[in-house]
């Protein structure tokens, strides 16, 4: 009894640079001449789209791609578009120029990884780890068998961990979008030197300007470098090394005097400790 | 017959709370709060006290006073009324930073009242602890004027000490200052040379670019050539040009535009550029890498992130000021304040050269950045270059 011929096997690529996708493909069809590209993607939202549609048995992905990146698209499709697991998601192997972070990540596992410019020998391995592992899939199916996973759970759970690293950290705040007479203008945090509540916009003073922005206080608080700015009062935020000294005003309260702006500002009592002398 | 003695007083003149220049990286001056000021205070009454008495001591000694007693009593009542009017007039000579033009009047003018209002008191003080004295048969008059000039003297002498020690000090301090800033800015120089280095084997970059030629050697063996003769006149002049002092706005853009050609080559269709450069600017001399990172940034962040990319103009403008201004204007996904670059290496660029500009120019040049419409970003330089020609 002969088992009926295997239909070819099939791929989607996915690489943001062209001659690198088409080099993929070359490489590929010299490497696996029965593989078949499914889907040639530019972008990570096509890539998943096309994984979806095509429901591949392998795909090549690059990490750092506009849109969703290699990652996000490696956890994506182990499930179908209404989040459900596949039964048979594709076999994920990671294309990538550096990246050292993701590529640490996956050192010890089973997942397959390849770096640009891709090496013929590497990539040759490679083939051979996913045809046997295909073949696997293969005999489980006839034998009635549960496929076994394309990424095992310790994969996905550290594909996840990565994505959620990535995503919970909040993004550090590097530029403030300001409303500047007819135009938006980006002012570099790393300028700021006092943020100041006015109603609910934010003063924003530079050495030699100012501006005014759109941002809760309390926002801004969580997402600026703590060791950066402090908080010297309910509404007013200085950049710790632009406090030139302090005084004591005729209130008895302590005044922040700054190196590049004349206007001084005050402390309230709660945030007195940090200017205290021990 | 007890010699009035003068006395002098002296504070501390310019008050220890101005502005102290720290080194911009130093942290900030933690400043004295109520106990210590009441500690500092209480310190230089003690120190006025004793200073009074050293005086009426030195007076019994060189003979001018007979008695301790009475001299002492006199030397505080004229010292102490002295450190008072000079330790209040002390904010307006720190605020003029201890300009000599403001601190002698007004440091001459609280010693004279201070020696008036202290032989006032020294004459009270006389007749009420001593009531025998002064001695007979010496003329009050002159004993009077004598003591007043005994005082100013004593008075004029401490205060020029305390306040000869203080500018001293402040001199040390801003020296102290204006060497550090003189390091920081080489330090921001050679930071910045690195920076571009670094940006330059960028691993992303470099391997990218040569996962390209690789790609291309097969298929199309003269664009590989073409890309690689590229790849390695930007590399070279990027290393000598970090290195260089200065360069023209010419060189500096046909270095960027070896760096456009390869990512042309990596994007595609999804990276327009062009230049629009006046002819007699390029002649321009400026300092390497400034125009460079701003294009580098527009790729990095606007159009390599957009599957669809964009476009990158560059201009170069003489401004009605006299200024050179150069705008990198991209029309990519745009730097939106919440959108930071994924790696954290990235963004730090522009911030680098902001400061990499206010050491070398100052206030004069500007880095700015706005939207641009409908979509991207546009950076503008501004730099205070002369036009050679005029």
């Amino acid at each position: 009894m002969t088992a009926p011929p295997a239909p070819p096997p099939r791929a989607v690529i996915a690489d943001d640079e062209p001659l690198l996708r088409d080099a993929l493909a070359g490489a590929l069809a010299r490497a696996w001449p029965e593989l078949e590209i499914v889907g040639a993607c530019a972008d990570g939202d096509s890539a998943i789209a096309a994984i979806r549609r095509e429901r591949p048995d392998v795909a090549f992905l690059d990490i750092r791609m506009p849109g969703r990146d290699g990652l996000t698209v490696a956890a994506e499709s182990a499930r179908a578009g209404d989040g459900a697991p596949l039964d048979e998601p594709p076999l994920i192997v990671f294309v990538t120029a550096y990246d050292a972070h993701a590529l640490e990540a996956f050192e010890r596992d089973a997942v397959d990884y390849l770096v640009k410019p891709l090496e013929t020998a590497r990539l040759e391995r490679a083939v051979g780890r996913l045809r046997a592992r295909l073949a696997e899939r293969a005999a489980a199916r006839a034998a009635g068998a549960a496929a076994p996973a394309a990424l095992d759970a310790g994969v996905l759970q550290r594909i996840a961990g990565l994505l959620a690293a990535r995503e919970a950290a909040p993004a550090p705040l590097r530029w403030l979008r300001a409303s500047l007479r007819d135009e938006v203008r980006l002012i570099p945090i790393d300028e700021v030197v006092v943020f100041e509540a006015a109603d609910k916009y934010l003063r924003v003073l530079t050495r030699d300007d100012e501006a005014l922005i759109r941002m809760p206080l309390k926002e801004l608080l969580e997402r600026l470098p703590a060791d950066e700015f402090w908080q010297i009062h309910r509404g007013t935020v200085v950049r710790a090394r632009e406090v030139a000294r302090t005084s004591r005003g005729l209130s008895g309260r302590l005044v922040v005097h700054l190196r590049s702006r004349p206007e001084r500002f005050e402390v309230s009592r709660p945030f007195a400790h940090l200017f205290r002398a021990d | 017959m007890s010699t009035p003695m003068p006395a002098p007083n002296a504070t501390s003149t310019v008050p220890s709370d101005t502005p102290t220049n720290a080194p911009p990286d130093a942290p900030p001056t933690a400043s004295p709060d109520a106990t210590s000021t009441v500690r500092r205070a209480a310190l230089i009454v003690l120190a006025t006290l004793a200073l009074n008495t050293l005086i009426a001591a030195m007076l019994v000694a060189v003979g001018i006073s007979t008695a301790f007693g009475p001299a002492f009593v006199q030397s505080q009542a004229i010292g102490l009324p002295i450190a008072a009017a000079c330790w209040s007039v002390a904010p307006w000579v720190a605020r003029a930073e201890g300009d000599v033009r403001v601190a002698v009047p007004l440091f001459g003018a609280a010693i004279v009242a201070g020696v008036l209002v202290g032989l006032a008191l020294a004459g009270w003080a006389s007749g009420v602890f001593f009531p025998g004295a002064p001695a007979p048969g010496v003329d009050p008059g002159r004993v009077t004027v004598r003591t007043a000039i005994l005082s100013i003297a004593c008075g004029v002498l401490v205060t020029l000490a305390f306040y000869g020690r203080e500018r001293l000090r402040h001199a040390r301090l801003r020296a102290d200052a204006e060497g550090w800033r003189a390091v920081a800015a080489e330090r921001s120089a050679a930071q910045a040379q690195l920076q571009a280095l670094r940006a330059q084997v960028e691993p992303h970059f470099l391997f990218n670019t040569l996962a390209g030629v690789s790609a291309l050697i097969e298929r199309d063996p003269p664009a590989a050539r073409a890309m690689l003769d590229e790849f390695a006149r930007h590399l070279r002049a990027t290393l000598r040009h970090a290195r260089a002092e200065t360069t023209t706005l010419g060189e500096e853009l046909d270095v960027t535009a070896s760096l456009l050609g390869v990512m042309q080559r990596r994007l595609g269709e999804r990276l327009q550029w062009r230049f629009d450069v006046p002819e007699p600017l390029r002649a321009l001399r400026l300092p390497p890498m400034l125009v460079q990172p701003l294009v580098e940034n527009a790729v990095k962040h606007g159009i390599e992130p957009l599957a669809v990319g964009g476009a990158i103009e560059v201009r170069a403008r003489r401004e009605a000021d006299g200024r050179l201004s150069v705008e990198v204007a991209d029309t990519g996904r745009g730097l939106a304040e919440d959108t930071a670059p994924r790696d954290p290496g990235g963004g730090t660029g522009l911030a680098n050269l902001a400061q990499r500009l206010r050491a070398i120019y100052g206030p004069d040049a500007r880095l700015a950045l706005r939207e641009n419409r409908p979509r991207g970003t546009v950076a503008r330089l501004v730099l205070p270059i002369p036009d050679p020609a005029r």
